[in-house]
């Protein structure tokens, strides 16, 4: 016992340096950023070098999967495709050269207007790549800034489905922690929510070279990705060795009072009920414009939602806020219970300055009687102890994930068939929101 | 038709719209070659459903357009097909009476939203509280199959002249109908062989394997009408049982209304869902003419993969998508521009660089009078035509009226002056 009560001594000590040294690396104004790519600067502004070429990825199921994707040029192909970040007002140029897929491929920029394409070949949408050797380039200016999303104008039916599809990013004049340039839309982190599904007897087909047996009209999706990852993929970190093509993560982290923007893109061919446990999100915006009445109107029309009908091709912005608000319990446990804090409002807002701390429900206790252990099953996530920050006592073996004594949210398509890999549960279209407490250090 | 144009003629004395319809057979011969039985209306020649309709049965049927203003709405419906049929319209308010039959368990279940039309009988639906919107007319007798079966057609009535809604003005409007053939269960339901095993018993296993716009498959459906700096309003509709989700490209709409109910606010945005069964009135104003590209982003872009000869054939005719199944069924919706910005596109201006919304060309050689000073049509304007004008002057000609400023005065010699020793035009429209 004394042992465990050193452990948990040092644990405490070690959560108060984390919290003194994540105040010192984190000042008021910094924000996490999406892994994206800013492209090589041109005369007229960024200019992005893409290729497009097939390669495999493993999926958690322990399917391989051939795909076709983009990719920076000089570095691999990818799925999604890389992550394009510009500045609003910027001239963008976005050259494409075919490595190797067995047909021409494009690229299409829904919600940006009057994209010109020159060089390449005739396409029936727009010109196209032939080959290593036929390069097309499309130039157009990120006039409106926003979320948006670029894929295959060729054959679009078949090269979305193999992959080509990903993100682009139009950061406002107002400033890269905004999403638009209303005030109301700005935000202290960012994170990319992609949604694809895969059927696997399409991409057997393109890699034993039948293209021509594919019935699109038959299309039965079996895998479903956030961010070109299945669940629980999704939760490893960006550009982990194991996964070269799979280089976006998908866990979202945030403290308590922070706003997390979340970019969702409907990068399928089907619809997909995004939910956040946790708390509701605000709806902000839908491909690109801000849900605004007017000009002038800021988001007025902006819809709070726990579930997201992403459709496919669509985009929304949305800004997720976690406090503890109104629970009912004090998140930071109290002192009766052994966890003596303090909660400030200087402001008058509610909330402590620091810790973000809901002050009503300051020194409520949890409304239950905490089991003891062995009456629990242990899942990996859970840290023994309900208040945040707290890494409470674990049976050996137990726990392991949570790191910090987060809270977890499940983040989820709500198509609950759709939280499987190939029939396999859990996986598929899910990811975590972890709460860490503010004194932990979130890249 | 005759009654459209008499109450459009007469609006405040008769305020009913009459549309005499036929339903019945034909066939659809798809990109692969494969012919496929639907179902469809007709609209009447001649206002006398006793002799047929005369005009051929269409998938989707005939455009239904009530005049502004009128409030009730009588179809007039024959029925030429082998089983019962009736036509509803979602949405608007009608007192129509079901019809039930009791299965051989005796329950008691409904068969048809409104009273039948027997084969070979002649009906009436009517309704008469009219709300504007673009709405869908389609069958109320089991639905399941007949509604699949390709009868269903857009009946629109707008709230004034090229006003859909109140304060929602459009230079020109369009249709883009969505719907999809399961060809198993047309020729099951056409052959009679529906409902009684081994045919299907069920629409359980429809899969669309053909996917219409306007009742084509075509691998690139053309939409003209659109101009550069003008308003067109397109008016969605899927009566297929699958979403569809048309998404434009290189320019944002804005969706201003849903099943025939104006939004409080329009919402701007490129992509715009259209479930199954539902209408939805989108603007679009492109700043720039060219062909702008929209398909359905749910990615049914081609049809079922055509098999053994059927694929030869395909592969031969060149069809769109040779490698795999044929069709990309894609919308190209062709915007024109207006370079003199008069909202007449170049491509059927008569004037190209001269603005004239009237178009008034009243000579008839193609070139309109704003761009026409070539009063002796000599092929110059020269001193021939100096003296023409001068007779004309200060009367109400529209003929000399260049400027159709109502006179033929000092501007209208300033229009003859600039054009001195030119041709007419240049004009879109000359023959």
């Amino acid at each position: 016992m004394n042992i465990k009560r050193d452990i948990e001594r040092i644990r405490r000590r070690l959560a108060v340096t984390l919290m003194l040294l994540g105040m010192i690396a984190s000042p008021a104004g910094v924000w996490a950023r999406i892994q994206g790519v800013t492209g090589v600067q041109g005369p007229k502004g960024p200019v992005f070098h893409l290729t497009a070429g097939s390669f495999h990825i493993t999926t958690p199921d322990g399917h391989s999967l051939l795909m076709w994707g983009y990719g920076i040029a000089g570095s691999k192909t990818q799925y999604p495709g890389p992550t394009l970040i510009v500045n609003e007002g910027d001239q963008v140029t976005v050259t494409l050269t075919n490595q190797g897929l067995p047909m021409p491929v494009s690229i299409l920029f829904p919600g940006q207007h009057r994209v010109v394409a020159t060089g390449g070949s005739t396409g029936q949408i727009t010109r196209e790549s032939t080959g290593p050797n036929d390069t097309v380039t499309y130039t157009f200016v990120a006039s409106h800034p926003g979320t948006y999303t670029y894929y295959s104008g060729t054959r679009p039916g078949l090269q979305v489905e193999m992959g080509l599809v990903g993100a682009l990013i139009v950061r406002p004049k107002a400033g890269a922690d905004h999403a638009y340039n209303d005030p109301a839309t700005r935000f202290d982190r960012e994170y990319l929510l992609l949604l694809t599904e895969v059927d696997q007897a399409v991409h057997t087909q393109v890699e034993l070279g039948h293209l021509d047996q594919i019935n699109n009209t038959l299309t039965h999706s079996t895998l479903w990705f956030i961010n070109g990852r299945n669940g629980p993929d999704t939760l490893y970190d960006d550009n982990v060795g194991w996964m070269p093509h799979q280089p976006y993560g998908a866990l979202v982290r945030m403290h308590p009072g922070e706003k997390v923007l979340m970019r969702v893109i409907g990068g399928g061919r089907e619809l997909h009920p995004f939910h956040t446990h946790g708390n509701n999100f605000t709806l902000i915006a839908r491909d690109g414009r801000e849900l605004s009445s007017g000009p002038g109107q800021g988001i007025d029309l902006a819809v709070s939602d726990y579930t997201l009908q992403v459709q496919p091709g669509a985009t929304y912005d949305a800004i997720f806020e976690w406090t503890g608000e109104k629970l009912g319990w004090d998140i930071y446990g109290t002192t009766a219970g052994g966890r003596p804090h303090t909660c400030v409002d200087n402001d008058g807002d509610g909330f402590d300055e620091t810790t973000h701390e809901y002050c009503p429900d300051h020194e409520k206790p949890i409304p239950v009687i905490l089991p003891e252990n062995q009456q629990l099953t242990f899942g990996p996530f859970y840290s023994g102890s309900p208040f945040l920050g707290v890494l409470g006592n674990l049976p050996p073996g137990e726990g392991g994930m949570n790191l910090y004594g987060g809270m977890y949210f499940m983040w989820h398509s709500h198509s609950e068939r759709e939280l499987t890999n190939d029939n396999i549960y859990p996986g598929g279209m899910l990811t975590m929101l972890i709460v860490e407490h503010p004194s932990v250090p979130i890249p | 038709m005759g009654a459209v144009l008499l109450s459009l003629g007469a609006c405040q004395a008769v305020t009913a719209a009459d549309f005499y319809l036929c339903a019945g057979k034909t066939s659809l011969v798809m990109l692969d070659g494969s012919s496929v039985p639907m179902w469809g209306y007709a609209l009447d020649d001649d206002n006398d459903l006793t002799n047929g309709c005369g005009n051929p049965v269409t998938v989707p049927g005939p455009e239904l357009r009530i005049p502004p203003g009128d409030t009730v709405l009588n179809l007039h419906l024959r029925n030429d097909l082998p089983v019962p049929t009736s036509i509803v319209i979602p949405g608007l308010p009608a007192s129509f009476t079901p019809v039930t039959f009791t299965d051989a368990k005796g329950r008691v279940r409904v068969r048809s939203f409104a009273q039948e039309t027997a084969p070979g009988a002649i009906g009436t639906y009517t309704w008469n509280q009219l709300r504007p919107g673009t709405h869908v007319y389609h069958s109320g007798t089991h639905v399941a199959v007949q509604v699949q079966m390709g009868l269903y057609g857009p009946v629109i009535q707008d709230s004034g002249w090229q006003e859909a809604y109140p304060g929602h003005r459009y230079n020109n409007d369009m249709v883009l109908f969505y719907s999809e053939v399961d060809p198993a269960l047309h020729k099951a339901v056409d052959s009679g062989s529906y409902g009684t095993p081994p045919g299907p018993t069920s629409t359980i296993g429809y899969q669309a394997q053909y996917f219409l716009i306007n009742g084509r498959d075509l691998a690139v459906h053309d939409l003209p009408g659109a101009v550069a700096g003008q308003t067109s309003l397109i008016r969605m509709i899927n009566m297929g049982l699958e979403n569809h989700m048309p998404l434009i490209h290189d320019a944002h709409l804005r969706v201003i209304a849903e099943d025939g109910h104006p939004y409080p606010y329009p919402r701007e945005q490129y992509s715009v869902m259209l479930a199954a069964g539902q209408t939805r009135d989108v603007e679009f104003k492109p700043t720039a003419g060219g062909n702008y590209a929209m398909f359905d982003r749910m990615l049914n872009l081609t049809n079922r993969r055509p098999i053994g000869l059927l694929a030869v054939n395909a592969a031969a005719a060149g069809l769109g998508d040779t490698q795999s199944s044929p069709g990309s069924l894609i919308t190209l919706l062709h915007v024109d521009d207006d370079s003199d910005g008069d909202g007449v596109g170049d491509h059927r201006d008569n004037c190209t660089q001269a603005a004239n919304p009237s178009q008034r060309d009243s000579d008839g050689d193609g070139y309109g009078n704003a761009c026409d000073a070539d009063l002796n049509n000599d092929g110059f304007t020269n001193g021939l035509d100096l003296p023409l004008l001068i007779q004309a002057f200060m009367r109400r000609d529209p003929a000399f009226d260049f400027n159709d400023d109502g006179y033929v005065n000092g501007i209208d010699i300033g229009y003859l002056g600039r054009l001195f020793f030119k041709s007419p035009g240049p004009s879109a429209t000359r023959p």
